[in-house]
């Protein structure tokens, strides 16, 4: 994940404070080895290091957990959502040059989750064709957060904000003096403009998006979300934001509301759990168009309980 | 005063520095020269001072000296005529002028205190002179060119009682102040490594007057084994005491290997030096110097487990990066209790673009000439007739250091420092 860090927590002496910066930067630092793909020898790594139709077992329990949540996250979400787009996505990482059609193409036949096949009693996967390109990049971060949270709730935390480099922040409780923590999202394509207020009770805010300000004070683009439909990124200017309960559900729905076409939010967001969800796109002379979606914290529908 | 900014500056910079416990502990000139700034000129003695050798640093001496108050330049002394000549016109005729230092001696009763800037291997018999005569000394880093000079220089002055001080001037620049503050504080953490370096690229020559070749080695003693241990006693020096300090102990034992690599022009001294350092409990000091490239030019890389020091370009970098802008918002209003929103949201940030941590500076910009602080500390404490408790030594272990250092690559082996030179804290040279 390579972010930054930053926690704030209230209402504890500056002893635990340090523990809890302590265990959760272990933890995090844990999370970040544990589902890196650049780490040599990691167990991610050597996943899309095996050659196809081998079946590969999967030794830890929580990766393999995470199999299984991106498959569900994989049918939730339309089959946007989707951890191996590894190999495609490489080719769109070069930031002026375009990939050759065909070599997208080809790329694209083999990738994929829908080359993947599981084996849920031998707890083992394996891929159908081509080189594997696992990425777990948004669900680690969902992931990471939601054990932040686990950990502040074990140490009877109450009030707290811990930010990963900004594009994710993880709230407990309110501010001080307000009955939230007001939190607003950037412009990215403005310097000193923001898009969106949130506020924050128990939340956690997930930004994606294609445009970042460098510190230069530039905007840059940038194609971290690859349509595995399409195999291209997004190419008009998008920034979504999420507001929910759960960080993990939260980072798959930005991520997945980069990809997705206005015709299928309500469907995908008829199956998850959210307070609120702003996807803002830019067109050109950085006008912005705004789309807000509430939900009030409803039961979903289609889920008894 | 020429630059009345720069003086004014550094009062108020001095005074803050030497409430802090730490600083006011181990670096008691500060608090001198903190309580004098702080009284106005305070200077109520006249201060008489001597030069003896004004080259080049005794000319820059000198200058420094005549913008301090109180203070009258009475004799100076330089054995060679054009620079014996400019010693005269720079101080209008009023100074005595000599040409040997040892008639200078003979009216001592006129002098408070002298400055020697000569080279390196004539600092030990006229400071030793000098104080035999109970006369206060400056001496010009590195103190000399021998650990036996070095160490009858340090013995004298312990025994006359009489004020030796050398001129390592990054004890008096307030950077470097700062600096070892926040250190000592636990700011970096522990300390277990000092990188150090001085890179320029020149030949390291003076001019010798055309039809005198006869002058080569007095102008460019620094050229000769016997005068100079070249880059460790002219540069080095200055670093090695910086790590001392900073570390609060002198090495063990010293490595190293030089060679005459790019300058290979009759001289006898490296123009390419590297030394490892051992100090107590495994810390290193790494140290390098050539002439022969400027790229990086100096620095005392100071490194512990939370942080880095660069003293030379007055800088700390944490470890840990400060928060990013909207969180140290959200700490400011929280702390205010201000209830707004905060700007912090945005994109996924990706370590290419991510903000290029470049420290912090320690103190304010601007050019603290720390040589004439010098000058002001060393008048100070002749007027008190005391010497700072502290300050011979690490000039002292400095001076070992180096000289060791030097040992280690023309013999090509390990060299322990020598208990017979041992001067640790809260100890005395026997
Ligand atoms: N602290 C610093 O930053 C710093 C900077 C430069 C030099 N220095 C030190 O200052 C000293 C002098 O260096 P420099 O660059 O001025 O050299 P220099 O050669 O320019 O000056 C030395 C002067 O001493 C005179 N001299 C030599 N022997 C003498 C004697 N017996 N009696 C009277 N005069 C004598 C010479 O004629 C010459 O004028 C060295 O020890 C050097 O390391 C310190």
């Amino acid at each position: 994940m390579g972010t930054r860090l930053d926690m704030l927590i209230l209402g504890q002496s500056p002893q635990v404070c340090e523990m809890l910066f302590h265990e959760i930067n272990h933890e995090v630092e844990r999370i970040e080895i544990l589902f890196s793909r650049f780490r040599e020898n990691g167990q991610v790594w050597e996943i899309n290091q095996q050659r196809h139709a081998r079946w590969i077992k999967i030794d830890s329990e929580e990766l393999w957990q995470a199999f299984l949540t991106c498959r569900e996250y994989h049918a939730t979400t339309q089959g946007i959502f989707d951890i191996n787009m590894g190999e495609v996505s490489a080719l769109w990482k070069g930031e002026k040059e375009t990939p050759l059609e065909n070599e997208v193409a080809e790329r694209l036949r083999s990738s994929g989750m829908k080359q993947m096949e599981y084996d849920e009693i031998g707890q083992r996967i394996r891929f159908l064709s081509g080189k594997p390109g696992i990425d777990f990049g948004a669900y680690g971060k969902g992931y990471a957060l939601a054990k932040v949270r686990e950990i502040l709730i074990a140490h009877q935390v109450t009030q707290a904000v811990i930010n990963f480099g900004d594009s994710s922040i993880l709230t407990l409780g309110k501010h001080p003096s307000g009955e939230y923590w007001p939190m607003s999202v950037r412009n990215p394509m403005k310097p000193g403009d923001i898009l969106h207020e949130f506020n924050m009770k128990n939340h956690s805010l997930t930004t994606s998006s294609n445009r970042l300000l460098a510190d230069d004070g530039w905007s840059r683009k940038f194609h971290h979300v690859i349509h595995p439909v399409t195999g291209k990124p997004v190419s008009e200017g998008k920034s979504v934001s999420v507001l929910s309960k759960s960080p993990l559900d939260g980072e798959v729905l930005s991520t997945a509301f980069m990809l997705l076409s206005p015709e299928q939010y309500a469907v995908v967001l008829n199956e998850f759990e959210y307070d609120e969800v702003v996807v803002v796109t830019f067109s050109s002379g950085a006008s912005i168009q705004k789309k807000q979606f509430l939900c009030n914290n409803q039961t979903k529908p289609n889920q008894s309980l | 005063m020429k630059d009345e900014r720069t003086r004014r500056q550094f009062i108020r910079d001095v005074s803050l520095l030497s409430s802090s416990a730490v600083l006011g502990a181990s670096m008691p000139w500060l608090k001198a020269m903190a309580g004098e700034t702080q009284a106005g000129n305070g200077a109520s003695d006249r201060v008489r001072l001597g030069f003896v050798g004004v080259g080049d640093r005794g000319r820059a001496l000198l200058l420094n000296c005549q913008q301090l108050e109180n203070v009258e330049i009475a004799a100076v002394c330089d054995n060679y005529e054009p620079h014996y000549q400019r010693a005269v016109e720079l101080t209008n005729g009023k100074a005595k002028a000599f040409y040997d230092y040892r008639k200078m001696l003979d009216e001592a009763d006129k002098l408070d205190a002298v400055i020697i800037a000569t080279p390196l291997h004539e600092h030990a018999h006229i400071t030793i002179d000098f104080l035999n005569s109970g006369i206060h000394v400056f001496c010009e880093k590195s103190m000399a060119r021998t650990l036996e000079d070095s160490k009858a220089m340090t013995l004298t002055a312990n025994r006359t009682g009489k004020i030796l001080q050398i001129g390592h001037q990054r004890m008096f620049n307030p950077a470097y102040l700062k600096a070892y503050e926040r250190a000592a504080s636990g700011e970096i953490g522990q300390i277990t490594q000092i990188r150090a370096y001085w890179h320029r690229n020149n030949d390291w020559r003076r001019p010798v007057p055309k039809g005198r070749p006869e002058l080569e080695r007095k102008i460019n003693w620094r050229m000769y084994d016997e005068y100079s241990a070249g880059l460790m006693t002219e540069l080095a020096s200055h670093q090695i005491q910086v790590a001392n300090w900073f570390l609060g102990e002198t090495p063990t034992r010293v490595m190293g290997s030089g060679s005459i690599c790019f300058w290979k022009d009759g001289r006898e001294v490296y123009d390419n030096v590297a030394c490892v350092y051992d100090y107590p409990k495994g810390v290193k000091v790494i140290y390098d110097s050539v002439i022969s490239n400027r790229k990086y030019g100096l620095e005392e890389q100071i490194m512990g487990h939370l942080g880095t020091i660069e003293p030379e370009v007055r800088k700390i970098y944490s470890e840990n990066p400060p928060p990013a802008p909207g969180f140290l918002q959200l700490i400011n209003n929280l702390e205010k209790d201000i209830f707004e929103t905060i700007p912090i949201g945005g994109a996924s940030w990706v370590p290419e673009t991510a903000v290029q941590y470049k420290g912090e500076y320690l103190v304010e910009d601007y050019q603290y000439d720390d040589t004439l602080l010098e000058m002001e500390g060393f008048v100070l404490a002749v007027r008190n007739g005391r010497p700072y408790p502290g300050l011979l030594r690490e000039g002292y272990n400095a001076t070992v250091a180096v000289l060791l250092g030097l040992q280690a690559m023309q013999e090509n082996r390990i060299i322990e420092w020598p208990e017979e030179y041992a001067w640790k804290k809260n100890t005395e040279l026997v």
